[in-house]
């Protein structure tokens, strides 16, 4: 049973230069409890695939397609409708927590009034469960830290803090968008232990957004990559390490120093740099750094297709018999 | 190594704060004692996590912040008793690389007023057309070629900005580079790209890194010999695979433990943080070992006494500032 189906959703951003597709006919579907991975690299689109979703795109930008949860049509809702659907059905957390808080409120007196605002609850109630949480997300001594203010918060204890604003609303979905990346490793590892931990014990659906292969692998079951706006390939995360596809997911993979191997004399890199979302090539958006491109793949862009059970690839290089 | 270029010893930085509301004049030890050698040609990894010191240590050799005890000895002079003067010479061999290279550009000034700057004030010797035919050169070493010469720096990406810093920084063939986390703004396939660029630069010049690093895998990558910087101090110092083969200091370990690796197999089931917590406030910090408040193996000595390096192999190559070292096999961090 699906909990999300995303279908030929499509983000333009206004732009002063005029309109700019960001996300082009993307097309995945959530599985209830599964963590899916996205990765990409910056301006791939990863994040205002999942912004498109909920609706929080910047005025101006237009959202086609289709994102259904349940019964529900995301695509085309109105405000009060997507409102209501933030924070109690999908919840996101971002990579800085400190533009996600409030300066001026304690951080226990917004997480209460999520909890207000969504299941209607009185003051002391809100605030129980408010201290529940920033329990459960590991805040170390939260009965007192529930009156500091964010300023006073180390930026992991801010991230928890986030991390526990999200689940107040009981979402079935957690969208995370590089939600280490503003943190030392160090930390980054406890936050990641709180996602498995979640996953594990609360069976919530998860998104994982990230730059960061090592992040992915440790925490999604399926892994979905972005280039240039488009999904490039989709597969289970054991088969998309094991053995990726597409030759962006080749390159990216080859392209990182490991940390769990000694170093080698060169890295393998990918030529050239990421296209101007302005300025698509015609065909396939990775023609022009691929060494397997041909006169078809710039002629006209892939279909991301399916090549196996559970794994699909956007290249005309790949499962042609 | 060879007779080291710099040998940097008991090199102390404070920062003062001024006075608080009410309280008394507060003074951050931003690097409390730090020795180390560099030799030629080398590549020294700088890790450690945010507030540990890193970026200060390399700005501090460089002298753009001053150090307050401790020498600076580069090719046998004590930098740090040299005046603005008699330092200026010697700042043709000591160049940096920033981690944000469209900050570190003048917005206003060309590819090629930006990378024959240091000419300007190092080679006046040089006419107009050597330093273009300088600059054309280095441009080309690094990748980009003259139509950039008359752009400005808005009209690159990120990773060609990163190649204009470069070259910048290299165009006087300096001994030393101070790379401040010079590639973690850059995506994974850029990345890949200036690393490799770095690497074959010091092959073909022979320029030492200091190269300061957030990222364990680049710096692994990268370097010969690593340094672990935890609140100002120096935790473990050694070769790189001697480092990461055999860590012999909690918090290295704990640092290695806490990298996920890109592969799901070996991530599976794995709970990564072996640390709790986050460092404590250099303003404050804990009073022995700087890192007994996290480390899983601390017993009182590490409260009382402050611990110095202490060989782990025979030729000292591979350091270590831990009462328990010896213990390391006991702790699965």
């Amino acid at each position: 049973m699906s909990r999300l189906i995303v279908d030929g959703l499509t983000v333009t951003l206004g732009t002063l230069s005029g309109p700019r597709t960001v996300v082009r006919e993307v097309g995945l579907t959530l599985g209830e409890g599964e963590t899916l991975g996205l990765v990409g690299e910056s301006g791939s689109g990863k994040s205002l695939l999942w912004l498109g979703v909920l609706g929080l795109v910047p005025p101006g930008a237009v959202v086609t397609g289709s994102a259904r949860l349940g019964d529900t049509e995301l695509v085309g809702a109105g405000q009060g409708q997507l409102a209501d659907i933030r924070g109690r059905r999908i919840a996101m957390v971002f990579q800085d927590p400190m533009t996600a808080l409030n300066p001026y409120l304690t951080i226990g007196r917004q997480l209460a009034e999520v909890v207000e605002r969504h299941h209607g609850a009185d003051r002391s109630t809100a605030r129980r469960a408010a201290l529940d949480l920033l329990d459960r997300v590991g805040i170390p001594d939260a009965a007192r830290r529930i009156d500091l203010y964010p300023h006073e918060f180390s930026g992991g204890m801010r991230q928890r803090a986030t991390i526990a604003m999200a689940l107040l609303g009981r979402p079935d979905i957690l969208v995370a968008d590089e939600p280490t990346t503003a943190l030392d490793v160090t930390v980054q590892a406890q936050i990641l232990d709180l996602f498995a931990e979640l996953k594990r014990d609360g069976g919530l659906t998860q998104v994982l957004i990230s730059h960061d292969l090592g992040v992915v692998a440790g925490l999604a079951d399926r892994v979905a990559v972005m280039y240039a706006g488009r999904l490039v390939e989709v597969a289970g995360v054991e088969d998309l390490f094991a053995c990726p596809l597409h030759p962006y997911t080749q390159g990216l993979l080859a392209a990182m120093p490991r940390v769990d191997r000694p170093g080698v004399d060169l890295l393998a890199t990918i030529p050239g740099q990421p296209p101007d979302p302005a300025r698509l090539p015609p065909g396939c958006a990775f023609a022009p750094r691929c060494l397997l491109a041909d006169d078809g793949c710039r002629h006209a862009p892939p279909v991301l297709a399916p090549v196996a059970p559970g794994r699909q690839v956007a290249c005309r290089k790949v499962g042609a018999p | 190594m060879s007779r080291p270029i710099l040998s940097v010893r008991d090199l102390i930085v404070r920062f003062d704060l001024g006075r608080g509301l009410f309280g008394p004049d507060r003074v951050l030890t931003a690097i409390d004692g730090v020795s180390f050698d560099l030799g030629a040609g080398e590549t020294l990894g700088i890790v450690g996590e945010s507030g540990s010191g890193k970026s200060t240590l390399g700005r501090a050799i460089l002298r753009l912040i001053p150090a307050e005890a401790g020498q600076i000895v580069w090719l046998g002079q004590d930098l740090r008793r040299l005046g603005e003067g008699a330092m200026r010479p010697l700042r043709r061999d000591l160049q940096i690389v920033f981690q944000d290279p469209l900050a570190a550009l003048d917005p206003r000034a060309t590819v090629f007023q930006s990378i024959a700057e240091p000419l300007a004030t190092h080679r006046p010797d040089m006419t107009r057309i050597q330093m273009r035919e300088a600059v054309s050169r280095w441009l080309a070493r690094v990748g980009l070629d003259d139509t950039a010469l008359d752009r400005y720096p808005h009209e690159f990406s990120g990773g060609q900005c990163q190649r204009i810093g470069i070259a910048r920084a290299m165009i006087l063939e300096p001994r030393l580079i101070v790379c401040d986390e010079a590639v973690s703004a850059l995506d994974v396939s850029i990345q890949a790209q200036i690393v490799n660029l770095l690497a074959a630069l010091q092959r073909e010049t022979g320029v030492a890194l200091l190269f300061i690093s957030h990222n364990l895998a680049v710096v692994r990558h990268l370097s010969h010999r690593i340094l672990v910087l935890y609140l100002g101090r120096v935790a473990e110092i050694g070769p790189a695979e001697a480092l990461f083969a055999d860590p012999c200091h909690p918090y290295t370990r704990a640092l290695l433990a806490a990298v996920p690796p890109p592969d799901p197999v070996a991530a599976r089931g794995r709970r990564r943080a072996g640390l709790t917590g986050e460092p404590p406030s250099p303003l404050n910090p804990p009073s022995g070992c700087a890192f007994r408040t996290r480390c899983p193996l601390a017993i009182e000595i590490c409260a009382t006494t402050m611990p110095t390096a202490e060989a782990i192999d025979d030729d000292a190559l591979h350091l270590a500032a831990c009462h328990r070292w010896r213990d390391r096999s006991t702790q699965g961090a």
